[in-house]
């Protein structure tokens, strides 16, 4: 059977052009790093809560073992790179925006690498049900690789979810999976290198993906700059013949990869400002987040390594490794040759040189959303100086999203809120385009973040002086409801007595009443005594 | 090892303002060459004069808030701004009155509201109104074009040169000798004198479409504008809202009554509305910033320049129609925003395929 590959029916609004330099990365196969002279795994990979620690200190681990099991409806599992010993539970520096510490578990391997007892190698999926597979999916700790780390098994479970309660919400059933190979940062290649070298495993794990969710179709993009990926996959998609996969080439445009430009791109709808895929029936998913549900699936195999590119003038041997989590990157980047020369480096960024952010140590460690080790130097990344808004409009012509960044950096830095929300600010999917573009190297984006948590901070106070106003309304109603109760049990006391009383002293003139007829009678008595 | 943090994006952006504006400056060549072509050297001293007054103004500006020079004045910005300027001034402009016109836009248009970016109005226009309405017989008296045989002879270097600096014009006797009316300042008088087109039409400054002389220097602008859009300096929503408007106008005017107006031909070739379509209205710092708020703004000055032009006071109405429309831009850009992803209805494009 012949695979036709469509090109992307639509385009998404705005977008820019940019240098991919991935040609450096992605000139060998992916390497597999050896052991690390140590692990360190902190609790918190994915979005939502740290994973509880299972281990203590000085206890021995074997590779694949859970080591800190989710907590909450939103966490994923953390699992054993390799076996070794656990000896420290601690804080230690994390690859995070912050750059703050968190609690990590951190593991000397023995050098053995040696598994826990695994039931099966080639577990046949098409026999299992749709809940074993999902929760096959959920021990397996497997979370979102593009970036996000959302945990996948919560993915698939609403995506199920919707089908039973689609049509009372006026929902189109989940019809569609779309896979994203589109991977349009620049640097950043593991995905390409992924669809090279595993595209056979990537169909596998969309067979799984079809299963579960009950998706007719799956389009499957890659953008165009990645010719080899697309005939890997194409190849692999000959023989593994699924009608229902589509093969979509896209247009190399930053940010093709973006969820919703993907969307756009393939069909040409739009995701509404909240709302996600699903609203209109797709699911999507990266495809360093299929190869992991087909390796928990399939092989029985926990997230416990994943593709890194380690690359950037920077680095010596640019190059995609197999890494374990846990690997700190300053063995990665021994691994690729080291640095090139240590005077002239600037920056050590994780992910791409447009959405990625700057660590500011090499100690820490590889992580489930760790894409890409990007090392540049001070003549690529030293900003220029930033000058005047000159209003020319290119950030505008720039934006995914169809807002004026020149009017959100306006009110952003006169600290008018307002009408940067007004402005829509809340929908910059802080990109980075707008930013490239500008001929006055304004920092946008900078911008627009600190508004946004400004307004988040703002919302916040609002929502606390809120509930401390409620709090004391509340009090207010129990003191009045309380005084109000004592006044009412008093008036009934009151009136208990008075009712008393007044018995009393309807009793006393009974009686008084009783001894004056007694008397009155005796006296008739008497009388008529008196009489006889 | 330890790194520096900063915040995303990481790249160097690769567009720069210095560079805009030396495209700019680039795209005017042809057009001052044809400009030296026909109307001498008097473009060339004005420039000169233009662009020391405009940098010495910028760096005065610049040093009395304290901001350092080097950044602003590197940006090129300022002298794009005396450029235009010597661009509209006739050639024998005395050199005051360049000078006063280039003080004005920098210092009181440009600085005043906080420099780059910040001014409201057009610079250049703006400084251009003020000697127009300070020297308005000096501004309309022009050199005959090159190729026009009005039975005189052209004026050389030196003597284009001791006229400038002189401050005055050659003496009233040989004024009238030496200089002629530019074709719409002509078109006005002699319409106001109640001729009808096609005896205007023969006198010899006319040429083709416009005016002779400044229908080439026209196109030459016109090769500069398109290769800024080509460059993505500028985008075509501006140019082409303000010569489609006023050509839709001078065209219905026309065809209503041919006698009394001119051609939209002659409308876009003979004055200064190609200049303003690609060089003058695309000042982004004034226009409009959303494609559909920058046609509106464009329109806008199309049609005023058509309006002045006929029915106001002045032959050339660009300076004013600019600065009329820059007045509006703030509601343009309120009322114009483009639409958001996810909110309304979805617009999006097929793929060119
Ligand atoms: S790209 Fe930069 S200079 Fe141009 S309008 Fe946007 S913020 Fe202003
Ligand atoms: S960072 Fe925000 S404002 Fe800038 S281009 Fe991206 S979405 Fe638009």
């Amino acid at each position: 059977m012949d695979v036709p590959l469509r090109e992307a029916p639509y385009r998404f609004t705005g977008g820019i052009e940019v240098n991919a330099n991935k040609d450096e990365s992605t000139a060998d196969r992916i390497r597999h790093t050896p052991i690390p002279g140590q692990i360190i795994l902190p609790l918190r990979q994915h979005s939502g809560n740290a994973a509880t620690p299972l281990v203590s200190i000085g206890e021995q681990v074997l590779k694949g073992q859970l080591l800190a099991a989710a907590h909450g409806s939103v966490s994923a599992n953390i699992h054993a790179p390799t076996s070794g010993m656990i000896v420290a539970i601690s804080d230690y520096p994390v690859p995070h925006p912050s750059n703050l510490s968190d609690t990590c578990i951190r593991l000397i391997p023995d050098g053995m690498d040696m598994w826990i007892e695994r039931p099966v190698t080639e577990r046949d999926y098409k026999n299992l049900d749709n809940q074993t597979i999902i929760e096959i999916i959920r021990k397996h700790g497997i979370v979102g690789l593009g970036g996000a780390v959302f945990p996948t098994e919560i993915k698939l479970k609403n995506s199920q979810d919707n089908r039973i309660s689609a049509n009372q919400k006026n929902l189109p059933d989940l019809h569609t999976v779309v896979i994203n190979g589109a991977e349009c940062e620049p640097y950043i290649s593991c995905d390409d290198k992924l669809m090279q070298e595993y595209a056979d495993d990537l169909l596998e794990g969309i067979g799984i993906v079809l299963q579960i969710t009950g998706a007719e179709r799956c389009m499957f993009a890659i953008e165009n700059n990645k010719p080899e990926a697309l005939r890997f996959v194409k190849q692999a998609l000959r023989e593994y013949n699924d009608a229902r996969i589509e093969l979509y080439s896209l247009p190399s445009l930053y940010p093709q990869g973006g969820e919703k430009q993907l969307i756009q791109s393939l069909t040409g709808k739009e995701i509404s400002p909240n709302g996600l895929p699903l609203d209109l029936g797709y699911l999507m998913l990266n495809v360093g987040t299929i190869k992991a549900i087909r390796d928990a699936v399939i092989d029985d195999m926990p997230l416990i390594s994943r593709v890194v590119t380690v690359t950037g003038d920077g680095i010596k041997f640019p190059q995609n490794v197999m890494a374990m989590l846990g690997t700190p990157v300053s063995e990665l980047i021994e691994f690729c040759g080291g640095y090139k020369d240590k005077q002239q480096l600037h920056q050590l960024i994780m992910g791409g040189s447009l959405m990625g952010i700057s660590l500011h140590s090499d100690a820490v460690p590889v992580v489930k959303a760790m894409n890409c080790v990007l090392v540049s130097t001070r003549k690529n990344t030293q900003p220029k100086q930033a000058l005047a808004c000159i209003r020319c409009g290119e950030c505008a012509q720039v934006c995914p999203a169809g807002l004026l960044p020149q009017q959100l950096y306006w009110y952003s830095q006169a600290k008018n809120y307002h009408e940067a929300q007004r402005f829509n600010l809340a929908d910059c999917i802080e990109c980075g385009a707008c930013d490239y573009v500008c001929p006055s190297h304004i920092p946008l984006v900078q911008y627009f973040r600190h508004a946004k948590s400004e307004i988040r901070q703002r919302d916040e106070q609002i929502r606390l002086a809120e509930q401390a106003k409620m709090r004391f309304e509340k009090r207010e109603q129990r003191l009045e409801k309380i005084a109000t109760q004592r006044a009412e049990r008093l008036a009934a006391k009151k009136a208990r007595t008075q009712k008393l009383a007044s018995k009393d002293s309807s009793a006393i003139d009974e009686i008084m009443q009783r001894v004056k007829q007694r008397k009155s009678s005796n006296t008739d008595r008497n009388n008529s005594g008196d009489a006889n | 090892m330890h790194f520096p943090t900063q915040s995303s994006p990481f790249i160097r952006p690769k567009n720069t303002v210095t560079k805009m504006m030396l495209h700019v400056l680039l795209a005017l060549v042809p057009a001052l060459i044809a400009y030296v072509w026909y109307f001498g050297w008097g473009i060339v001293i004005n420039l000169g004069i233009a662009t020391i007054t405009a940098l010495l103004c910028e760096f005065l500006a610049l040093r009395l808030q304290n901001k350092p020079g080097l950044p602003a004045l590197g940006d090129l910005s300022v002298v794009v701004t005396a450029i235009l300027i010597a661009f509209c001034l006739p050639p024998l402009t005395a050199w005051y009155v360049t000078v006063i016109a280039v003080a004005f836009a920098v210092l009181l248009a440009k600085h005043v509201y906080g420099g780059l970016g910040y001014n409201i109005f057009n610079p250049a226009m703006a400084g251009y109104v003020v000697v127009l309405i300070s020297f308005p017989q000096e501004l309309t008296v022009w050199l005959p074009p090159r190729g026009v045989d009005l039975g005189l002879d052209s004026v050389s270097f030196g003597q284009t040169l001791s006229y400038v600096l002189s401050g005055s014009l050659p003496t009233p006797a040989s004024l009238d000798a030496v200089t002629s009316a530019t074709p719409l300042d002509l078109l006005k008088t002699d319409l106001g004198e109640m001729r009808t087109m096609s005896e205007i039409k023969t006198h010899p400054i006319f040429g083709s479409q416009g005016a002779h002389g400044w229908e080439w220097i026209n196109n030459y602008i016109a090769i500069g504008g398109i290769y800024l859009m080509f460059m993505k300096v500028i985008r075509w929503h501006i140019p082409v809202a303000v010569l489609a408007s006023l050509a839709v106008m001078a065209g219905m005017f026309n065809m209503f009554d041919p006698d009394h107006y001119a051609k939209a031909g002659f409308h876009i070739f003979s004055g200064a509305a190609i200049l303003c379509a690609f060089f003058i209205a695309t000042d982004p710092v004034t226009a409009a910033t959303s494609n559909m708020g920058r046609i509106i703004y464009g329109i806008g000055i199309g049609v005023l320049i058509y309006v002045i032009r006929n029915w106001g006071g002045y032959p050339d109405a660009v300076a004013f129609a600019v600065l009329l429309m820059n007045m509006c831009v703030p509601l343009i850009d309120y009322y114009f925003k483009p639409r958001v992803y996810g909110h309304g209805k979805s617009k999006t494009k097929k793929a060119k395929s």
